[in-house]
């Protein structure tokens, strides 16, 4: 492939041009710094698009960079006119994935681009091990629609606010319901598992209802917990959950709630704890309590005998 | 409805001599035929998932294990003791909450073809001197008369249990596929049962199989050929405004049938494998019957939460014998608690609840 080098003005190369970008999330301040110390070390690959514009192949972050120093000029390497878009395409994949790993949207931005060169079954076996990929194709199915997401997501995948699963989920809503849900997720900071039942619930629940995910994320209960200054933000998360399981669990969750109500009437001792059936299923309940010795064993079985006939033991345990 | 007609039929090379397989050839005229041999189109992944399988072809194979087995329930609910008899798999109603969905690995309807052997099988058993009475049923892994147009099984299995003293034969379906049991020897050694639903529920999660009509007519007229009838509410589905539409079944059921040759009417409310419910969202987007209040019972199905299923089982039971007192009721895997809550009372064992199904059997009035 002829190339040339040559000095040329940032004025003069597009960078709304994104057609062979495989960079996503990045933080621009250690390659200013780089720059300002040592200069381009490797200098950005352009290709001419017109007799005055040029066409980054590789060294969007490097033009960006000069950009925002002040720069007004470059030295490139240019490769030839003839050039097409799969080879350019190539030399820019390369280029980065020989360097380092891609982040989750760069896999899945590479993924889309290579969809446009080359069949499914090479994608899979040829390139998906270059971006540490297993060779399935269920790799390329799930990672391929994360580049479609909006900004806030896709930076709040980035930032670990949303799960990559958690954001596949997110891809299969209309977006006023994938914008509902984000605010929420990104707002609230939950772990994965959370997030995936805080995702469950708000869908469930909206299908039960016959209402839009939005309609669900909005209701005035939560707005009130997350506009509630007296909660930290780990409070709102609990808060947000034990809303929408409700919601999707009323009956289940009423009958939580009386049995917590039974044990209050109990007054059992702080280091007993009384549990009813996994889901109230079953008819086994389980009692726990500490003791030091057989004595103290004694006493304590004592102490809870003289409880079995309380009847807001029997009515907690038999309805 | 719609009688089952293949557009392709695929046969084990072990299996073409077999009298089955050449009725099963005959009736399908004109249909393609590709004879395979013995394996080739087996469970070990050569065929795709049945989720995405073509239920329009039809596979005639030998039965390499057993036909006959004993129901798999689970320790932590009451059993009937029930058994089953394998003499096909699918079913092409593609009923919205199916477990086969979860449970098959070939995608075809499958029918083994092998009877001689099935029926030395049954002989080992039911020859086998003991005071034990067998209640055998084959829609366990297919409906029991979806392909009887085609097979006429039940002539000759009807006729089997017939000379049986110590067997009865169950035959479950939602179809009204009746026309070959019109003049067999049953020997009231047969329960014709229909799986029954109220009507929205058929129209929305049963769209392929009999209207609720068709299930009671073809019923009452097995009942005029002499047969005793069971009804299987299950699964019961629960949505808001269930008990108008339950309610109106039951009295749809009891305005044509005899309850003297009623053997029972069983009640089981919806419950599934967990892995199950991912399927049927992808399959059925427009259903809604996963959205309900589910718990993952104790033997890891899920179930709905038991103040539900007791709320259901009640009512259900009112209904039904509020139009008529004799109807023996029971209820399929459910703890002696959801018993004694619904019914008001609970049998003691397994052994019990099969012994009260064995004298319901045998009590009946052909």
């Amino acid at each position: 492939m002829r190339q040339v080098t040559k000095h040329i003005d940032l004025k003069d190369i597009d960078r709304n041009d994104t057609l062979f970008l495989l960079s996503y999330g990045y933080d621009l301040g250690p390659l200013k710094d780089s720059i300002n110390q040592v200069g381009v070390i490797n200098p950005p690959l352009v290709r001419q698009k017109s007799d005055t514009t040029y066409q980054i192949i590789c060294g969007y972050k490097r033009v960006h960079a000069l950009s925002e120093l002040g720069a007004a000029s470059t030295h490139c390497t240019i490769v030839s006119p003839a050039t097409g878009d799969e080879e350019s395409f190539l030399l820019s994949f390369y280029d980065t994935v020989s360097h380092r790993e891609l982040n989750p949207i760069e896999k899945s931005m590479a993924i889309t681009r290579l969809l446009n060169y080359f069949s499914e079954e090479k994608v899979v076996s040829d390139f998906l091990p270059l971006l540490k990929l297993q060779p399935h194709s269920t790799q390329l199915a799930t990672l391929k629609p994360l580049s479609t997401l909006e900004r806030t997501i896709k930076d709040a995948i980035l930032a670990g606010t949303i799960d990559v699963r958690t954001a596949l989920k997110l891809v299969l809503l209309d977006g006023v319901s994938r914008e509902a849900c984000s605010r929420l997720l990104i707002t609230l900071r939950l772990s994965l598992s959370k997030q995936t039942a805080l995702m469950e619930y708000v869908s469930e629940s909206a299908l039960r209802e016959n209402l839009s995910i939005g309609e669900v994320i909005n209701s005035p209960h939560i707005r009130f917990i997350l506009e509630d200054e007296q909660l930290n933000l780990p409070q709102k998360g609990e808060a947000v959950m034990s809303f929408l399981r409700k919601r999707r669990f009323p009956q289940l969750t009423a009958k939580e709630e009386e049995f917590k109500r039974g044990l209050r009437q109990l007054r059992l001792p702080p280091d007993v704890r009384l549990k009813h059936p996994p889901f109230f299923e079953g008819n086994t309940y389980s009692l726990t309590f500490h003791f030091t010795s057989v004595n103290a064993l004694r006493k304590r079985l004592h102490d809870f005998e003289s409880r079995l006939d309380d009847r807001s033991l029997l009515t907690l345990l038999e309805g | 409805m719609e009688r089952f007609h293949p557009k392709k039929i695929i046969v084990e090379d072990s299996v073409e001599h077999l009298p089955l397989t050449q009725t099963i050839i005959g009736r399908l005229g004109g249909v393609p035929l590709e004879y395979v041999k013995e394996g080739a189109v087996g469970s070990a992944g050569t065929v795709p998932d049945v989720r995405f399988g073509d239920q329009e072809c039809i596979f005639l194979c030998r039965n390499k294990g057993r036909f006959f087995e004993p129901c798999p329930g689970t320790k932590q609910y009451l059993c009937c003791g029930y058994t089953i008899l394998n003499f096909a798999a699918n079913c092409h109603l593609n009923c919205t909450y199916c477990i086969l969905q979860a449970y098959l690995n070939k995608p075809h309807m499958v029918v083994y073809t092998n009877t001689g052997e099935m029926f030395e099988e049954l002989d080992g058993i039911f020859n086998h001197p003991s005071k034990r009475l067998y209640r055998v049923g084959t829609g366990e892994l297919t409906d029991s008369l979806i392909l009887d147009h085609l097979t006429s099984f039940t002539r000759l299995v009807v006729p089997y249990f017939g000379s049986k003293k110590n067997a009865f034969l169950e035959l479950k379906t939602k179809t009204d596929n009746i026309d070959n049991l019109g003049d067999l020897e049953h020997a009231g050694q047969t329960i014709v049962s229909w799986s029954l639903n109220a009507e929205p529920v058929i129209k929305r999660e049963e769209k392929h199989a009999c209207s609720l009509e068709a299930r009671i007519k073809a019923a009452h007229q097995c009942q005029k050929w002499g047969y005793k009838v069971g009804f299987h509410f299950d699964p019961l589905i629960y949505y808001p405004g269930w008990e108008r539409d339950y309610k109106q079944a039951i009295e749809k059921v009891f305005q044509s049938i005899d309850p003297a040759s009623l053997c029972w009417i069983s009640l089981g409310c919806l419950r599934f494998m967990p892995k199950l419910k991912p399927i049927i969202i992808q399959r059925y987007p427009e259903s809604r019957i996963m959205y309900q209040e589910f718990i993952r019972g104790l033997d890891g199905k899920m179930r709905y939460f038991q103040p539900i299923r007791i709320d259901m089982y009640r009512k259900m039971v009112g209904w039904i014998k509020r139009a008529c007192t004799e109807t023996f009721i029971y209820l399929c895997m459910e703890s002696k608690e959801v018993w004694e809550k619904s019914l008001g009372f609970a049998p003691r064992s397994n052994q019990d609840l099969r012994s009260m199904l064995d004298s319901a059997c045998s009590a009946r009035r052909a």
